[in-house]
This record gives C-alpha cells, structure tokens and sequence, in this order.
C-alpha cells in the first residue's frame, strides 16, 4: 500500500520536471544561433517570401505563444514538421529511436555484466596483484574516447579476427534475431565501456567495504562458505548501490549511444540529431531532446522503485 | 581433549582452575604481527592463557592493548596484512594455527562462537531475523527441514529472553534495539552450541541498563551449557561482573594474570593499579579526584566546595604516573595540581556584575517548557507526516560555577537537550536563556554575539575536529573570527601556546594534524578549541565515552581542575552514573525526553529518587560495591 502511495508521488513530481525539461528542450533549440528559413531558403527567395514562410511555420510569434504551439505539436501532431525534410518530426525520430534503444540495452547490458564482473574480480581479490593488475586496466579504460575504442574493436574483432560484422544493424540480405545480436556486441561494449568501468569502481568499493563489516565477519566467525557470504551477503548489500550507479550510468550511455551510432553506421537517432543540428532544424533538435530526457526521466524513476524496493527500511514504512 | 599435553609457560601460574575441568582454549606463546617480515614490529607478543569448561575469562586492555587482535588471530579472522608470527591455539586439543580458512571452517560456530561489539552493525541490515538465524542453522544442520528451522531459532530466541519470538523473527535488524539485537546475536552464535564463544565487548555500545541485562544473559547462556567464554573489554566493572579470572594486556603483552579477585584487590603490576584507580565508582571518586561531595548533610547549593576533599584519598601522585605511565606526549608539569587549596570565594565572582544582575535569580541559564519535535515523511516522500518529539517540556537552571548534569539512556533525548541549548538546533517550543539573553528564537547576529559565552565540547573528537587542518589553526580560528587572536604570527604563537598549555599539552602538537594524536589528546584539543574565547559555559556531550578508562580519568581531573581554576560552568551530558556523579553537582534524569528528575548529586541515593533514576543506579554494575573501599 505504502509502496503503490510513493510511486504515484513519484509519477506526480515527474510532471513539473517533465514542464521544466520541455521548456528547456523548447529554448535550446531555438535559442542555438543561425536561422534555419535563412539557412535552407535564402539563396531562393526574397526577404518577404522568408517572412510569410517564417508565418507559416510560426516562427514570427513571441516566443511563448511558440512554446505552447509547439507543446500542442508534440502533443497531438507528431512533434511539428520539420523544416528540412517537411514531414512530422516524429516520423523521422520514432523508428530510429527504436534501434536506438535497442543499442542502448545492448550498452546497459554489456555495463552490468562486465562492470559486475570486473569489479567483483577486483574486490574479491583485493589487496594481491589480481585486484592491482585490473585496476591497472580499468583505469586506463577510463581514458580511452569512445571513438577510438570503437574503431579498435571493430579492427580486432570485424577486420583481423573477421568474428563480428563491420557495422550496420542487420545484413544485407536480412536476417533473424542472432544476426542482429551479432551486429549489437561490438557497438554494445563501446557505448557500455565508460559506464561499465565506473560500475567495476563502484562494486569494487562496495565489497571491500561489506567484507570489512562485522556482520561479514559475523557469518564468516561461524563457518559460512566464503563464495556463500559473497552470494547472499555481499551481494545483496552491494545490490541497491549497483542498481542506482546503472540507472545513473543510463544517462551517460544514452549520450555515448549518439557517438557510437556513427562509428558502427547504426541508424539511430544519433544520426538524425547530428543532421538536425547542422541543418538548425529546431522541431527535429526539439523533439530528439524531449524524448531523450523523457527516457532519462522513466529510468530514474525505475531506478528509484527498484531501489526503494530493495530497502527493507522503506518495504515496510 | 585434556590438558595434559606439555604446554609453553608463557603466562605465571594459573590459580583459579576449577579442578577437573578441561582446557578447552589453550593460546600460548602468541604473537601477531601486521609487518611479518620486520621483526620487533609485533602488536601481540608471546600471550599465552588457557580457558576451562564453564570458565569466564576476561582479557582486559585500553584501546591498542591487542586484546582484540588477539580475539581476531584466535578466530582466524585477522585483517588481510596482520599474520600469527609465532604461537599456537589449541581448541580442545587441535591446533587451530596453521589451518586454511576452509580447515578453520569445521571449527567455527559448532566449537567456537564470536560476538562481536557492535550490536547495531553485526546482523545483516538486508535480510530479516528468520533468514539470518535460519542461515546459521542451515548450516551447521542441514538435515532440518523448514518448519524444524524456524522452531529451533524461535527456541533459541526464547532462550536469550526474547519474549515474542515470532514477532522478532519477522524483524529485520533496524526494527529492533540495541539490546534486542545484542540477544538476536548471542542466540546466533550459541546456536551451534560452541564449547567456546568470545565476546569482543559485548556491552560498550549499550547504555547501562542494558549494558547488565545482556551481561547476565550472556552468563547464564554460557554457564548453564558448561562452555566457556572468552570475555573481551576495557570496563571493570564488567570484569567484576562477570570473570573468573583475568588477564591483564598492554602493549600487546600479558602483564598481568590470576583470579579476579586476586587481580581486582591485590593488583600487583603498577598498569593493573592505574587502571583500577580510573574506573569511576558510584559513591566513591576515583583517587586524587572528586568534585569534593561527600560532606555529609552539606548543602549542596553552589558554589560547591571543589577539590577541597581530593587530596585527603589515594595518592596524590596518581594523577602524574597517569600520564608519566604512558607512551603519550602528555607533559604532567604542564598541568596545575589538581588538589590545590580550595577558595570558594574564586568561584562565584561573576565575570561582569553588569550582566549578572540582569541574569534572573543568578542563575547563568535558564530552560522553559524546552521542546523539540523532528517531522518524519511530509510532502513528497510518499509517506505519512508523523511528528516525533525528542525533548518535552524541559525545565532547569544552572547557577554560575555549578556543574549540572543530564543523565539518562540512550534516545532520551540527552544529547538533543544539548543541542537545543548550544544553539545548533532551533527548539520547536520554550526557551533558553543565557544570561538574559534568550539563545532560541534569536539568530544571527545576537546569537554569534552571544556564542563566545558558551561553548560545545563533542562527543567524538576525532569527527569534531577538521582532519585537514593543523589543531593550533583549528584553535585559533574562532579567536580570529571574534578579531581576538592579535596582530602578527608571533601574538598567533603565543596565544596558542597559552591555550594548549591551559588543557596541559606542550605547544609542539599546535603544527600537527588529528591523526597525529591520540584519542585523549584529541579530546583535550576539542576543549581547548571551546575554552579559546574565554567562555563562562561549557556544554559537555559525553566528552569521555570514546575514550579509555585511564585516559577519561585524567581528562575528568583536568575538567574538573580548569573548572576550579577559571571558574567554569558545565553542563553535563552522560549515560554513566558514577561519571556524573563523580563530576557533577546537581543532575537531572531524562526519561523519553522529559525531566524526570532532579537533585543535588548527593541525594542521588535518596530514597524519593524518581523510578528511572533508581533503575539507571541498579543497572549500574558497580553499584553493589558502592561505599565499600
């Protein structure tokens, strides 16, 4: 009961930050300099026919009245027209954005299961080489640019090693679900690597800090297998801080999903912003913001459920 | 099995063996070290003692003493860099030094069980009681089924004095008291039904009345199976409680061994002797201490007569060999005596005859009808607003040169009380008045004027001190916010040294940082911080309670001698009875956040004392011992 209560605040507070992200979103794009009449159109017309093309996209109201035209847009008419390409922009976004979630779970998965990995390796074995050697690693991983490690993965594993495509979500003549895994496991760890590595830090600390408890020690002074006391105690102890550093990370991946989607030739929306941006196509930019924050938003408040659902101090308040 | 195998003679002899029963833990010639390869580099070295069926042995040591490295090496529990250098532990016969952890495995909680100190921190915070308790007996026996599980913990819940076992066993670990969690974890580590279980002071983070009822608990457990118990602490009361015999460690040796009361009476080691004469005893003040009570039919209204009695027990010297006894940096020179002649006439002088009579009825403080609520939940947490009130109604007055004290079990709001009158927390309702001055509902500028005139001694002296600063610049800071610390580095200087010459250290340690120092000199840097600008009134929040027994001893000495020297007021915050009463002129008892209580400190064995007041005097341990010598 308690529980369902807080999630429905949850939901409730959402929606004034919701307002608050879409005004942003809203100024962002067309605060960027440049104008995208002039830009796309100025080489064409005359000063006058930009104005009545400027009136018929609304651009030549005050920027409030724009800001509710454009709310009502992506309310009920598909996000506004773009003004490059003249078709809704949620046309444009929406099966892109699709194959960009798609990449983006394939990089959360890829940041559990190594960062899991990784760090438990570390904090199990801490304080011998094993613990130092992939410190060693993960510290140099932390500086690597996403760009670079793409290419080298693709290199290794696509041109040398020739185990995994080049790029691209599918193969030319199609193919099931196993060649669209196929197609997600290089572009995967590259957009999980950054945040994979800040989880290994995290579930690192976090075991040696739960083996130095005295209730590790209490289970350990009464005989409990020690890869027991990691299962159970540690594991679920460290679990809550996993679970919000993950949701946290999402954000993060989100934003390197963008650049890997370039490197691996992945249609994602990546691509369609980074042309929006050039072409200073406000709705396409506006739009793209709206729905990555939107998503940023809904993984919060999973993270945030999933969490409280794991304290046994909230279960039950 | 028994203890006929020939055995190193590490430690004297052992009087006190029961007769016929068998050694069950037989250590000796221990030594630990946490840089194995340089020699001389042991914080163990060579302890040997051996421990009978249905023998309490109490292993007695201040914090550093090994005792609990010790109890780490016996369990094979030693953090990861700290090895056994040399030495064996026998249990029953087999030799446990040597084994891997997967051979120590087969001895641990079936022959050997722990309690660690730390009952808030040694059950798993994620999992409920059953789980827990279910876990342990999972594996110690597998063939339970389930519902057999659940019996057996709910027995064994029964058999620590938990009256509501099933309501218990739902509980996760935060749902439950110290105490009852104190009980959850004796019942885990006797399930197994060890023959030996170490307790790793069991009681030091519980308030008194708990403190004795986990105590008898954990001696009924152990002797009704004829075990034997392997008692850890740095609190004699508890030792005289609770052991048969004792061994007494410093520096990582055995200095001393034998029968409790043997050692206890006749201490023979000069260590075991300091440590004794530190323990506050309820009607008795350590020796070359006291607040000078003790004059039958006296009045007890300020000022009091301080120190005049102190020098007529014990040894004079005690207070110098206190510190002389110890590795510290401690200068006993620095230091005034302590029982210097007393002149009541210094104490009452009041700082500003201007001010003193606008003070009301010549009291320095004043609480009305104090009252603290917190809010718990509220808008957007998604949980009902309830409201908790910490302190109620509290009403009392402290007269200049008087040292009150606020005495009462953990969660009564003590500390609270402390806050509210410190300023640092705004009260919801009532007031506070300092010398005419109201301290609630004043902020700002009022309030920092008047905050040189009262100052804040911390509990814990390590978290109230900046650890990136050196402690001389943590000192002078505040004499610098008031444009009080001179011009020049040189006036910087010798304030500084002043100051620290005030609480009795060499002017040395004004360049370092905390980490350099011990937990007693900390603490003596937290009150020459607050005795910096020169305040009449000092709010003192369990000043001692980290600190051990010899270092709280001459820590109270030097509050009750700066208090005699500059004519100090106190407030008093404590759990510990006789450290009050040892301190204290007047106390107040508080029970759930309310004044249950108050009387001048040599009524406190009056028979109209409030219920709470004669609970926390029969929970005190050494009260059965009060008035004999």
């Amino acid at each position: 009961m308690g529980t369902v209560k807080r999630i429905g605040w949850r939901l409730l507070l959402m929606l004034p930050i919701l307002a608050l992200v879409s005004v942003l979103a809203f100024l962002i794009g067309v605060l960027t300099p440049g104008d995208p009449i002039e830009a796309q159109y100025a080489n064409r017309f005359t000063a006058e026919q930009l104005d009545q093309i400027r009136a018929t996209y609304g651009l030549d109201l005050p920027l409030w009245q724009q800001y509710f035209v454009w709310l009502k847009n992506v309310a009920v008419d598909g996000g506004g027209i773009s003004i490059v390409l003249g078709v809704p922009v949620f046309d444009i976004l929406g099966p892109n954005f699709l194959n960009t979630l798609i990449l983006t779970l394939g990089g959360v998965v890829a940041c559990v299961v190594f960062g899991m990995a990784i760090g438990a390796t570390a904090g199990i074995f801490h304080r011998t080489w094993i613990d130092r050697a992939v410190m060693l690693i993960v510290q140099i991983g932390s500086n690597l640019s996403i760009y670079w490690f793409g290419l080298v993965l693709i290199i290794v594993f696509s041109l040398q090693l020739q185990w995994l495509p080049v790029g691209g979500m599918q193969s030319r003549n199609g193919g099931g679900f196993a060649d669209l895994l196929a197609h997600l496991v290089l572009p995967s760890l590259a957009a999980g690597l950054i945040s994979m590595l800040v989880l290994a830090r995290f579930v690192r600390i976090g075991i040696i800090h739960e083996v130095g408890t005295e209730h590790f020690k209490t289970f350990a002074s009464q005989g409990i297998p020690r890869w027991k006391l990691y299962g159970k105690h540690v594991g679920r102890n460290i679990l809550p801080s996993a679970v919000n550093i993950t949701g946290l990370e999402i954000g993060t991946l989100i934003t390197g999903v963008i650049f890997v989607e370039s490197v691996f030739n992945w249609p994602g929306i990546g691509t369609q912003l980074l042309n929006a941006v050039n072409g200073k196509d406000y709705p396409v930019i506006q739009g793209g913001i709206l729905l990555v924050a939107a998503c940023y938003l809904v993984v919060n408040l999973l993270t945030d459920i999933t969490v409280d659902s794991l304290n046994p101090r909230l279960r039950r308040a | 099995m028994t203890a006929s195998a020939p055995r190193p003679a590490a430690v004297a002899p052992q009087p006190g063996r029961r007769p016929g029963a068998a050694a069950v833990l037989e250590v000796a010639g221990l030594s630990v070290s946490f840089e194995p390869k340089s020699p001389g580099s042991e914080v163990v070295r060579d302890v040997g003692f051996t421990l009978s069926a249905g023998e309490v042995l109490a292993l007695v040591g201040e914090s550093g003493s090994g005792k609990s490295v010790t109890a780490s090496a016996i369990l094979g529990l030693l953090p990861r860099p700290a090895q056994i250098t040399s030495g064996s532990i026998r249990l029953g016969g087999d030799e446990l030094t040597g084994l891997s952890q997967r051979g120590l495995s087969a001895y641990r909680g079936r022959r050997l069980g722990v309690i660690f100190q730390n009952p808030l921190a040694s059950l798993d915070p994620s999992f409920t009681v059953r789980n827990q308790l279910g876990e342990i007996i999972r594996h110690h026996r597998p063939g339970l089924g389930s519902g057999a599980r659940n019996e057996l913990a709910a027995e064994w819940l029964r058999r620590v004095g938990i009256g509501d076992a099933d309501r218990v066993l739902r509980a996760y670990p935060h749902e439950l008291s110290g105490g009852m969690r104190q009980r959850v974890m004796i019942a885990l580590a006797s399930l197994a039904e060890p023959a030996v279980l170490i307790a790793d002071e069991p009681t030091t983070a519980l308030d008194t009345v708990v403190q004795r009822q986990v105590l008898d608990l954990l001696h009924e457990v152990v002797t009704t199976r004829d075990a034997a118990l392997l008692l850890i602490t740095h609190d004699f009361d508890v030792v005289e409680h609770m052991a048969d015999r004792v061994v007494v460690l410093r520096d990582g040796r055995v200095v001393e061994a034998g029968v409790r009361s043997e050692v206890l009476q006749r201490p023979r080691h000069p260590y075991t002797k300091l440590l004794l004469s530190s323990v506050p005893r309820l009607g008795a003040a350590p020796a070359g201490a006291g607040r000078g009570a003790a004059q039958p039919g006296a009045d007890a209204g300020p000022p009091p007569g301080t120190g005049s009695a102190a020098a007529s027990e014990g040894n004079p010297g005690g207070t110098g060999s206190a510190d002389a006894g110890r590795p510290g940096r401690v200068t006993s020179g620095a230091r005034t005596p302590l029982a210097g002649p007393a002149d009541p006439a210094d104490l009452t002088e009041p700082n500003d005859p201007a001010e003193a009579a606008d003070s009301e009825r010549g009291e320095l403080l004043t609480v009305r009808d104090l009252t603290k609520t917190f809010a718990l939940g509220g808008l957007g947490t998604g949980m009902p607003r309830r409201e908790f009130t910490a302190v109620k109604d509290v009403a009392f007055a402290v007269r200049p040169g008087e040292a009150y004290g606020l005495i009462g079990r953990s969660g009564s709001g003590k500390s609270t009380v402390a806050r509210l009158i410190g300023g640092l927390l705004p009260a919801t309702s009532g007031s506070v008045v300092f010398d005419g001055h109201q301290i609630t509902g004043s902020g700002g500028a009022a309030l920092t004027r008047l905050r040189p005139r009262f100052q804040y001694v911390f509990q814990d002296a390590t978290s109230s001190l900046n650890p990136r600063l050196t402690v001389g610049e943590q000192i002078l800071r505040p004499l610098r916010r008031f444009g009080l610390a001179g011009r020049g580095r040189a006036a910087g200087r010798e304030l500084l040294e002043e100051k620290l010459a005030l609480v009795g250290l060499p002017a040395e340690l004004g360049g370092r940082y905390p980490h350099a120092l011990s937990g007693g000199q900390r603490q003596r840097i937290g009150i020459a911080r607050a005795l910096a600008l020169e305040p009449e009134l000092l709010i003192l929040d369990e000043p001692t309670s980290a600190l051990d027994v010899s270092t709280q001893a001459t820590l109270v000495e030097l509050l009750l001698d700066l208090k005699h020297r500059l004519g100090l007021t106190y407030v008093f915050i404590g759990h510990n009875l006789a450290l009050v009463e040892w301190i204290c002129d007047r106390i107040g008892v508080l029970e759930q956040g309310a004044l249950v209580d108050e009387f001048a400190t040599d009524d406190l064995y009056d028979d109209t004392r409030a219920e709470e007041t004669r609970a926390l005097l029969a929970a005190n341990l050494s009260t059965r011992k009060a008035g004999t010598p």
